[in-house]
């Protein structure tokens, strides 16, 4: 075993979630709430629980998930209907089930990635052709449809970065991607007049070199006009608090009691936080709470601020690491099944990584995606956990070859 | 799987390695940029951050009686706030604050939306908050998240409203006053004078609000000072030593609303010092300063009877037979009559033109001279005297007399009242739209003439003093915390343009009115003193005439002079003389319970 046991992919999440413990520890050993004191140990709890999960995973054959990946797809599907069924009038991410709750959507991404790789594993892919990408669109549409009006557009974002990691890892042509993604350009670029003329010009050029037939040119020109159109008529339809957030969530400096508040506290605690930090329990920003949400959406401001640069760059790193583990076992598997199943499962990983760290330092707008392995919040450690289960399993099938 | 196939996957998962690890380079580079590049700007604004500088408010100044007895005073109170950030169920906070509050939770909600200014400012719930609740909140904190409260000053007054309409009250400074020149300086959430005393000696009652620095949690929650930054200690606002006898205002104010409503004005003839000034109704200037509830300020403001309204320097009456001693004067002065001088017996009544005016008395007082016919206030004597002035002298002299100007006594708000005369009459009515008998009214204080009892009171001691008028006044002294005292001299405004001659007469007959058996105010006795005075009544169109009476005394050696309105009280000699007697006495020292004991803030 010890040989198979792929270490690489395995000790980066465990000393990811281990810094998270301890980041959570001080992000609420100060806190208000008393009841906030305990959320480190109930993390303890958490990681206990998804290490099992991952070896659990990680000892069921991969054939299983092959032969089931369908019925996955349709028990989440069922879940999430449910879930909007028996919310009533308020929006509920939850299932309770006595003293646990848990959020479908985690686990939603799993069910997709899997149902996807087996729609995409056992098929002849045409380059030319983009029926089977819209059956793709369909897979990942309905449940990033029923989580998007939970709502939870951070969660049904993830989804669509899961659907364009895997379309790449088709082999797709890159310029054939960039088309299937410019009706969303043609939205943004349909602000004003100018931009969107620029934008049909370079439209023009981009189905020129694709060598599409005449059929699919005129299908994405009709489609990026449509797409067009619908922003001002949307943008005229909204009500002004409705725009307004729409700009905030663009640019949370234009609420800086409220989103904006958030960016800039956690700006404030990761440029505070200098080379070294300022040392363990000892971050004024977390310490006063000034940083919101500190210890899900907000501890990596929480990691900068204590222990700076050196520690950023060491989360960064282990990320890191684990990107190029993952990103290998997907090239590297055994077959096609596997491949997109790790490379679904990496997608999700990379986006939430990047949005989260991106959105601590301003980068990125406040979506309410915690950081994997760090963040508290069960359902998203079994996830990530259940996901390196899979990574290991994938990674041990290629090497018993 | 084609070799071509194989190919562009080994290109796609290079572009896909290259984005990824771009990425990361970008959030380590902008890592790099943020911690060390700009650490410095940061870490500034975290230590500001935590570092909130809290304003000491200053208390206002102690207000005093003339002996000394505190009237008004500030004391240290709790202030309840909200952190919205901190409440997790609004619902559940207010369903649970309301008992506690005693207000309905739409209240508190309004108050909540009110003073939202994103979810992480305090919103000021209340002002003032019983000790027994703010020890109750702090025990349950569990059930009250996002409840804090921060001690702040209070202002209290007397009880029992006693002098509420020379204070005024204060209140939280609104949008519109921040943007006056007056109130530079100033921030939302500061108290200031709103009315009365308050509002006229604003900036020295203020004094200067200090500043401590905190070291504060986000949510508001006090860790302690901040060590390296000394604080400011504020400067107590300065005191007020008032002019008022607390004995005499409370008599006064007592006496009036055992009657109804009215004003009482008493001040001393030798330099204007405002001994009592009364108003009834009046109003609770404590739940004012506090937090007065919409329910609370509608039943004041909606009040028929106008609480608020201060009748001693805005209520504008016609004078009644109180100004006829300045039609006598008139006569006198500019050589109409001699005191001996006697017009057409009154049989009750006399015809004007093709008008016929009523005298008091049914029954006539037949032939009087001057004096009595003062004494007996004659109508019939005065509408000829009057006609024998014209319009032109007997404006000529209540213009002289100061009728129709504001004192200029320090408070806000005083009307001057209306003293017409010919050029008044010209501008109304146009040259030849009047006819002369006007006069014939104006001569017995009726018709356009409208005084206010502080001028009453002013110009009467102005009689009684020999013909100086005083400024009247509140304020005697100005204490600053430093005891650098400013005393305020008697200003004097003017003479009265009567000869020394003829105010002796007039003297003479004001002092028959109390004194002689048929004279109209024999209540306003007051034993071993002379009393001078004259009733009146002031026609009122919309109910019951109101009645006056002013006098002074002792009528050989003034001190003090007393005007009295009461609204709807019929005829003056009845109800309004034994009001003044009743001040005269307290302050005299002699009657029935001349000496009261004074606690007016406990």
């Amino acid at each position: 075993m010890s040989r198979t046991f792929n270490l690489g992919i395995f000790i980066p999440p465990l000393v990811l979630s281990l810094i998270g413990i301890i980041l959570i520890y001080s992000a609420t050993y100060y806190s208000a709430a008393p009841s906030e004191h305990g959320l480190y140990s109930r993390q303890i709890m958490w990681l206990l629980v998804g290490l099992a999960l991952c070896l659990a995973i990680y000892y069921v054959p991969l054939r299983v998930h092959e032969v089931l990946s369908f019925a996955y797809y349709g028990v989440i599907l069922i879940l999430l209907g449910l879930l909007l069924v028996t919310s009533g009038e308020t929006a509920e991410r939850w299932f309770r089930l006595g003293p646990f709750s848990f959020q479908p959507s985690e686990f939603a991404k799993l069910a997709v990635a899997i149902a996807l790789a087996r729609y995409l594993a056992f098929r002849k892919l045409d380059y030319e052709r983009f029926s089977w990408v819209f059956v793709m669109l369909i897979i990942i549409g309905i449940p990033a449809g029923l989580v998007l009006v939970q709502p939870d557009l951070g969660s049904s974002l993830v989804f669509f970065a899961l659907f364009f990691g895997v379309l790449i890892w088709t082999g797709m042509p890159l310029n054939r991607i960039l088309l299937m993604i410019t009706p969303l350009i043609s939205m943004l670029a349909a602000i004003h007049w100018f931009s969107w003329g620029i934008f049909f010009l370079l439209l023009l050029v981009l189905i020129l070199i694709s060598r599409l037939t005449v059929v699919q040119g005129f299908f994405f020109f009709i489609l990026n006009l449509g797409f067009g159109m619908i922003t001002p008529l949307l943008w005229n339809k909204l009500h002004g608090y409705q725009k307004m957030r729409i700009i905030i969530f663009l640019d949370p400096g234009q609420d800086p009691r409220g989103a904006g508040y958030q960016i800039i506290q956690s700006k404030i605690a990761i440029g505070a936080g200098g080379i070294f930090g300022q040392g363990f329990l000892k971050g004024s920003q977390t310490k006063l709470n000034f940083l919101p949400e500190q210890h899900t959406d907000f501890i990596f401001s929480a990691l900068s601020e204590q222990f700076g640069l050196i520690g950023g760059i060491i989360v960064v790193g282990l990320f890191g690491w684990l990107f190029y583990k993952g990103f290998s076992t997907a090239y590297r598997a055994r077959n096609a099944f596997y491949s997109y199943i790790a490379c679904g499962l990496m997608s999700v990983l990379v986006f939430q990584v990047l949005l989260n760290i991106g959105m601590t330092m301003g980068l990125m707008p406040v979506t309410g995606l915690p950081l994997p392995f760090l963040s508290y919040g069960g359902s998203s450690l079994l996830f990530f956990w259940a996901a390196i289960g899979f990574l290991m399993a994938i990674n041990r099938d290629w090497q018993e070859y | 799987m084609t070799d071509a196939a194989v190919d562009r996957r080994k290109y796609n998962y290079r572009f896909i390695m290259l984005t990824v690890f771009g990425a990361l380079a970008v959030i380590a580079v902008r890592l790099f940029a943020m911690q060390v590049i700009s650490t410095d700007f940061y870490k500034k604004a975290s230590e500001m951050n935590g570092i909130r500088m809290v304003p000491i408010l200053a208390p206002r100044g102690l207000i005093t009686d003339r002996n000394g007895a505190i009237l008004v005073k500030s004391r240290p109170s709790y202030s309840m706030f909200i952190l919205p950030y901190e409440v997790e169920n609004l619902d559940t906070v207010v369903s649970r604050l309301s008992p506690v509050m005693g207000q309905p939770p739409e209240d508190i909600k309004e108050k909540i939306k009110l003073g939202w200014q994103g979810k992480f400012q305090p919103i000021r719930l209340k002002r003032d908050v019983e000790f027994g609740t703010v020890a109750y909140i702090e025990e349950h904190n569990l059930d009250f998240p996002g409840i804090t409260f921060q001690v702040e000053s209070t202002r209290q007054y007397p009880a029992d409203n006693m002098g509420s309409h020379i204070w005024g009250y204060v209140g939280e400074i609104t949008e519109q006053e921040l943007t006056r020149p007056k109130y530079a300086g100033y921030v939302i959430g500061d108290i200031i004078g709103k009315e009365g005393i308050e509002k006229q000696y604003e900036e020295q009652l203020r004094g200067q609000n200090g500043f401590k620095y905190l070291e504060v949690t986000a949510a508001g929650r006090i860790l302690g000072e901040f060590p390296e930054r000394p604080r400011l200690n504020p400067i107590r606002g300065s005191a007020l030593n008032l002019e008022i006898d607390w004995g005499v205002q409370k008599i006064a104010e007592d006496e009036l609303r055992a009657r109804g409503s009215g004003a009482v004005v008493a001040i001393d003839v030798r330099d204007g010092g405002i001994r009592a000034l009364a108003s009834v109704p009046d109003f609770d200037a404590n739940a004012f300063s506090g937090v007065i509830t919409p329910d609370e300020w509608k039943a004041v403001s909606l009040d028929p009877l106008h609480p608020l309204f201060n009748r001693a320097i805005k209520g504008t009456f016609p004078p009644g037979s109180t100004m006829k001693i300045f039609t006598a004067a008139a006569g006198l002065e500019y050589g109409h009559i001699s005191p001996l001088t006697r017009f057409d017996s009154c049989a009750g009544a006399k015809r004007f033109g093709n008008r016929v005016f009523k005298c008091w008395r049914k029954e006539g007082h037949g032939s009087l001279g001057l004096v009595d016919a003062i004494i007996q206030s004659c109508d019939v004597y005065f509408y000829q005297l009057g006609v024998r002035d014209g319009v032109g002298d007997w404006g000529r002299m209540s213009k002289g007399c100061y009728f129709g100007q504001k004192t200029g006594i320090d408070l806000p708000g005083e009307l001057p009242g209306l003293a017409p005369d010919q050029a008044y009459f010209n501008k109304r009515y146009g040259d030849a739209g009047w006819t002369k008998f006007l006069v014939v009214n104006l001569a017995i204080g009726q018709g356009e003439i409208l005084v206010t009892p502080l001028q009453m009171a002013a110009i009467y001691a102005a009689i009684a003093n020999g013909g100086d008028m005083y400024q009247p006044r509140l304020v005697t002294r100005i204490i600053t915390p430093d005891n650098d005292t400013t005393e305020f001299a008697a200003e004097k405004v003017g003479r009265l343009p009567i000869s020394a001659q003829n105010l002796a007469i007039l003297k003479e007959a004001l002092k028959g009115v109390v004194s002689a058996p048929s004279g109209t105010a024999h209540q306003a006795a007051v034993k071993g003193y002379s009393v001078a005075g004259k009733t009146g009544t002031a026609q009122n169109p919309h109910g019951e005439d109101h009645a006056w009476f002013i006098c002074y005394a002792p009528a050989e050696n003034p001190e003090i002079a007393v005007a009295v309105l009461v609204e709807n009280a019929g005829h003056g000699g009845s109800v309004a003389a034994p009001v003044a007697r009743r001040v005269l006495e307290q302050y005299f020292g002699v009657g029935t319970d001349s000496t009261i004991a004074y606690n007016p803030v406990n």
